[in-house]
């Protein structure tokens, strides 16, 4: 899965498309989609998993 | 803490004393911890009764509406449905529940719900219960309660529940944790609170079910109820973070015009005003199954797929194109041409 630059509407905004492994657009967002912004930037600290208080 | 009604029973010429309504011990039935109680439960969806975005998906995500599924393993999200008198609350006939399974590999799955504002619960001791189980042997799994400051916010403050123990049978787990204060931090935009109600670390290949998953402000379990209480509350509830539309073979899609022989734009209402504009557009991704209706009941196949133009809180609007046809500056409609066509409007977290 990847995003790619799809178009600049009238007003400037970028929409992005994101491409699945199988070549389908299944999703166009902005740049400012969590989704879209998580894929740019991948989280670095994730909740440590099966940790107790 | 709700401390009304102080007393349960009236007989005719009883008199409610002072020490009535200030009694928050013995017998008194508060609201709080009653199974009917309104608005107790922050986790929207908790029941699984909502799954706009279909019942099966082979990969991390959103399936059932609010929950999202996290792994880095090969997983299949899904709905399951009870056989009916098997649900895990005597009382509470739960019709479907949530299943993920994970195939061997990857190193952790977890299942998380991002509960809007970080101040929700700050400061406050809250409670986490949910039935599950997995398909074989046993699982300690960790539950987790990440404060969010969001973009441009604090950095994010984990909290951890204690660890449950899952088995084959549906069992009911609680945990109780202290939110920390948010004295001092720095609250951005979109923050959330993002509850875990499992957080595994494991290669294994594990099948987890979870149904009744809610969250309160107390330091016991009260009986599962969901955040709204009814249907058409739980799913406008669901349709403020994402929307998706129901159709069947020539459902009209959205109004608009041809912005050109080869193109449209059309916008689509929604039902409820949603958290915030949304900034993505989901569609099947088949050009084929979408269509613009336009001149005399004239039907074009797309050639593309929709595309996200812009959205607000109450509309979004999407464009798409054809080969030839239409006429620009007419008046359209953007059409379903199967059942499989749909658009998805998200404003998640």
């Amino acid at each position: 899965m990847k995003y790619e630059l799809l178009e600049t509407t009238f007003d400037g905004i970028k929409i992005y498309a994101r491409i699945d492994d199988d070549g389908l657009t299944r999703v166009t967002c902005t740049e400012d989609n969590p989704d879209y912004q998580a894929w740019l930037n991948p989280k670095e600290v994730k909740a440590d998993g099966n940790k107790a208080k | 803490m709700a401390t009304f009604p102080s007393k349960v029973n009236y007989a005719t010429g009883d008199i409610l004393t002072a020490q009535n309504m200030n009694d928050v011990g013995g017998a008194i039935n508060l609201l709080q911890s009653a199974q009917f109680a309104g608005a107790k439960n922050k986790i929207i969806n908790g029941d699984y009764g909502v799954w706009q975005r279909g019942t099966t998906l082979a990969t991390f995500g959103y399936l059932a509406d609010r929950f999202y599924g996290d792994t880095n393993a090969t997983v299949t999200q899904s709905r399951q449905t009870f056989t009916a008198g098997t649900a895990p609350v005597a009382g509470y006939e739960g019709q479907f529940f949530y299943r993920m399974a994970k195939s061997a590999g990857g190193t952790y799955a977890s299942l998380q719900q991002k509960i809007e504002d970080v101040r929700t619960y700050a400061g406050q001791t809250v409670t986490l219960s949910f039935y599950a189980k997995i398909d074989t042997g046993t699982l300690s799994v960790g539950t987790v309660f990440e404060q969010n400051f969001g973009s441009g916010g604090s950095t994010a403050v984990y909290t951890y529940g204690s660890n449950v123990t899952l088995t084959t049978s549906w069992t009911r787990f609680t945990t109780t944790v202290a939110i920390p204060s948010i004295t001092g931090k720095t609250i951005g935009t979109s923050s959330f609170l993002n509850i875990y109600p499992f957080n595994a670390t494991t290669a294994a290949a594990v099948t987890f079910d979870i149904w009744g998953v809610q969250l309160e402000a107390a330091s016991t379990a009260s009986n599962f109820q969901t955040a709204t209480g009814t249907i058409q509350g739980e799913i406008a509830a669901c349709q403020r973070y994402y929307y998706r539309t129901v159709v069947t073979t020539g459902s009209r899609l959205g109004s608009g015009y041809n912005t050109s022989t080869a193109g449209g734009a059309w916008t689509i209402s929604f039902p409820v005003s949603m958290r915030t504009a949304p900034s993505a557009l989901e569609v099947s991704g088949t050009a084929a199954d979408y269509a613009v209706l336009h001149g005399n009941f004239t039907v074009t196949n797309c050639n593309a797929v929709p595309v996200f133009v812009a959205g607000t809180l109450v509309n979004g609007s999407c464009t798409a194109t054809v080969a030839s046809g239409l006429t620009a500056g007419q008046g359209s409609l953007l059409y379903a041409n199967n059942s499989n066509a749909y658009l998805g409007w998200s404003a998640e977290l």
